[in-house]
C-alpha cells in the first residue's frame, strides 16, 4: 500500500533522473529511500490519495483512476512529470523486485516521464494510466492495452499507443476484439509478430492510413472490422470474443434470396 | 497551370474560414469557435467535429451540421494540464451509411493557452499562414500580438508533429513581443499590453524598469532600444527555463545539454 501521492520538488527529481542514469548497484534502496525522505517531495494535498501496489497496466489504471481522473481531486496533476516520477520511485522498489537481478533497468524514459508526444507513453505507469484514463468508461474493451503486467508493455502497447488517434479512441478495440483472448487473458498467438494480421500491420498499414479519409474515431468497432482486408481473418475467426450477433452465421452457407433473385430474371419462368 | 492530385477526397477548409478564441479560467480551459463552410459543396446532414489533442489524450466534440443555421460553439477542454499548447483539427464527415468519410478538414493547428498571473486571460492566438515569407512571425496589426506560423504547402502539418517547433520558437516569440512592448515598436492595445506586463513581470520585469522605458526621451532611442532587447532576451530566457522549454527542446534534438 502506497500511502499517499507525492510530487517530487525539482531537487528530488534531479535526484531521481541522476540515480536512474548512473544505475549504482543499490539503486532500488536509494530511489526507494529518496521516494520517502520529505526533503524531496511534497504532498499533494490533504484528502486520502492511498492506493494498492498494482502488478498489471489494468490494475494500475483502476487504482489511480480514482485520484487523478476528470472529476477527480488530483487531476490537475495527471500529466505533470513530478507526480508521475515520484509514483515511478515509490513503486521502483517493489516493481523491479520482480524481474531478475540481472535484467537492464530498460531506458531512463521508461521511470522519468518524458515530455515527447512520441515518447511520454513509455513511461510505465503514466503510460499505463494514460491508456486505462482514455477507456475508463469501459476498460475491457481496451484490453489489448491493459491486460499487461507493468514492465511487460511490448509490442502491442509500443504499436497501438505510438499513435494517440489509434491508443486513445474505438481503435483499442478493435486492437481488443483481434488480439486480446479473454479465457486466457493473453494474446492470440502472431498478434504481436510482424507478419500478416498482426498489431504492426493494423496500425501502419491500415489504420494510419485510413484515418487520413474516414473518421474510424467516430466509427464502431465492428464497422472498422468489416473494412479490414482479409489478412487479417485469422484473427477474426480466432476471437473468442466476436461481436457478431450469431458467429453461426460465419461459417454457414451464404444465404441465398432465390425469390429475389427470380424476380429480377429478364423472363418469366 | 500546375496540376496536383488529391489522393484523399477531402476538401481543405482553409484557415481563414475557422476563429479559434482560447479561454482559460484557472485550469478550465474553454476553446471557442466559429466557423464558414460556405462554398465548399457539403452536403447540409455533413456532420462537424473537433478534435482537440494533447498529452495522452485526444478528445471529440461533436459541434452539428453543415446545415444547421448555428455556425459557432464551444467546446470545453478537460485532460489538458501540460500547461499550453493543444493541437486542434477541425473536420466534416459524411454520415450517410456505416462509414464516415471525411469530407473537408484542417490541417491541424496549434493552440496556445497562455496562464497569466489572474487566471483568466488568453494572451495569444496562433494563425496558420500559407504565403508567409518566414517560418514564423508576430503580427501586431490588430494591435494584440499573433503568432503566425508559415503553412505553405501545408508544410505545418509536417512541422506541427515536431514538437521542439514550438518549444524552440515560444521564447523568441516572448522576446519579439517584449521588445515592442518597451520599445513601442509595434501599437499594442492597453488592454493587451496590461496582461503582457503582467506575464513579464514573474520574468524580471520590475515596475521601476517598466516606468523608466516608458519616460525614456526620444533623444535616448538608441539606449531604450539596447535596453529593451537585453531585458526581453532576459527574460525569454528566464521562461524557457521556467517552463523547461529548452530542456525539452534539447532532450527532443538528443544532443548534449553542455554544447549550449
Amino acid at each position: 500500500m502506497i500511502s499517499e501521492i507525492r510530487r517530487f520538488t525539482d531537487e528530488g527529481n534531479t535526484k531521481f533522473r541522476t540515480l536512474l542514469v548512473d544505475n549504482p548497484s543499490n539503486i532500488a534502496e536509494l530511489i526507494d529511500a529518496l521516494s520517502k525522505d520529505e526533503q524531496y517531495s511534497r504532498p499533494s494535498g490533504s484528502f486520502d490519495t492511498s492506493f494498492e501496489v498494482p502488478t498489471t497496466r489494468l490494475e494500475l489504471g483502476a487504482s489511480l483512476h480514482k485520484h487523478l481522473g476528470v472529476t477527480s481531486p488530483l487531476n490537475a496533476y495527471s500529466r505533470d512529470p513530478l507526480m508521475w516520477n515520484w509514483i515511478s520511485a515509490s513503486l521502483f522498489k517493489s516493481v523491479v523486485a520482480t524481474v531478475p537481478a540481472d535484467k537492464a533497468l530498460g531506458a531512463v524514459e521508461r521511470w522519468a516521464l518524458s515530455s515527447s508526444t512520441r515518447r511520454y507513453y513509455r513511461h510505465i505507469f503514466a503510460g499505463a494510466y494514460l491508456a486505462y484514463e482514455a477507456h475508463a468508461d469501459a476498460p475491457q474493451k481496451a484490453m489489448a492495452l491493459l491486460f499487461q503486467d507493468l514492465l511487460a508493455g511490448g509490442e502491442m502497447v509500443e504499436q497501438l499507443q505510438a499513435t494517440p488517434d489509434i491508443a486513445f479512441s474505438v481503435c483499442a478495440e478493435v486492437a481488443t476484439i483481434l488480439y486480446y483472448d479473454s479465457k486466457s487473458n493473453q494474446l492470440k498467438s502472431g498478434s504481436a509478430s510482424k507478419g500478416p494480421g498482426s498489431v504492426r500491420r493494423l496500425t501502419a498499414a491500415f489504420l494510419n492510413q485510413i484515418l487520413l479519409t474516414v473518421d474510424i474515431k467516430g466509427m464502431k468497432a465492428t464497422d472498422i472490422i468489416d473494412l479490414l482486408p482479409s489478412e487479417f481473418d485469422r484473427f477474426k475467426v480466432k476471437s473468442p470474443v466476436l461481436p457478431v450477433t450469431d458467429s453461426k452465421e460465419l461459417f454457414s452457407e451464404p444465404k441465398i434470396d432465390s425469390e429475389h433473385l427470380r424476380n429480377q430474371l429478364p423472363f418469366e419462368s | 497551370m500546375k496540376r496536383t492530385v488529391n489522393h484523399t477526397g477531402r476538401q481543405r477548409i482553409e484557415l481563414e474560414r475557422l476563429q479559434s478564441k482560447p479561454k482559460m479560467a484557472g485550469v478550465e480551459k474553454r476553446l471557442e469557435l466559429s466557423w464558414d463552410l460556405g462554398g465548399l459543396g457539403l452536403e447540409g446532414s455533413d456532420e462537424i467535429i473537433a478534435e482537440v489533442s494533447s498529452l495522452g489524450s485526444v478528445q471529440r466534440y461533436v459541434l452539428g451540421t453543415v446545415g444547421s443555421t448555428s455556425n459557432s460553439g464551444e467546446v470545453r477542454i478537460s485532460n489538458d494540464v501540460t500547461g499550453g499548447t493543444v493541437g486542434l483539427i477541425f473536420f466534416t464527415v459524411e454520415t450517410k451509411g456505416s462509414i464516415r468519410k471525411i469530407t473537408a478538414t484542417t490541417s491541424e493547428m496549434p493552440i496556445i493557452f497562455q496562464s497569466s498571473p489572474s487566471g483568466k486571460s488568453t494572451l495569444m492566438n496562433v494563425e496558420l499562414v500559407d504565403d508567409l515569407k518566414t517560418l514564423w512571425r508576430v503580427d501586431y496589426s490588430t494591435k494584440s500580438p499573433i503568432l503566425q506560423i508559415c503553412n505553405r504547402d501545408s508544410s505545418y502539418s509536417n512541422l506541427s508533429s515536431q514538437k521542439v517547433f514550438l518549444h524552440a520558437i515560444i521564447p523568441e516569440v516572448i522576446k519579439d513581443v517584449a521588445f515592442s512592448l518597451l520599445t513601442e515598436l509595434n501599437e499594442i492595445d492597453e488592454e493587451n499590453a496590461e496582461k503582457w506586463y503582467k506575464f513579464f513581470a514573474p520574468l524580471g520585469l520590475t515596475a521601476d524598469e517598466r516606468e523608466t522605458f516608458e519616460s525614456w526621451t526620444e533623444d535616448d532611442i538608441p539606449e531604450k532600444f539596447g535596453q529593451a532587447l537585453i531585458l526581453a532576451a532576459n527574460m525569454a530566457e528566464e521562461f524557457s527555463i521556467k517552463n523547461g522549454l529548452v530542456q525539452k527542446a534539447i532532450a527532443e534534438l538528443g544532443v548534449n545539454q553542455d554544447d549550449f
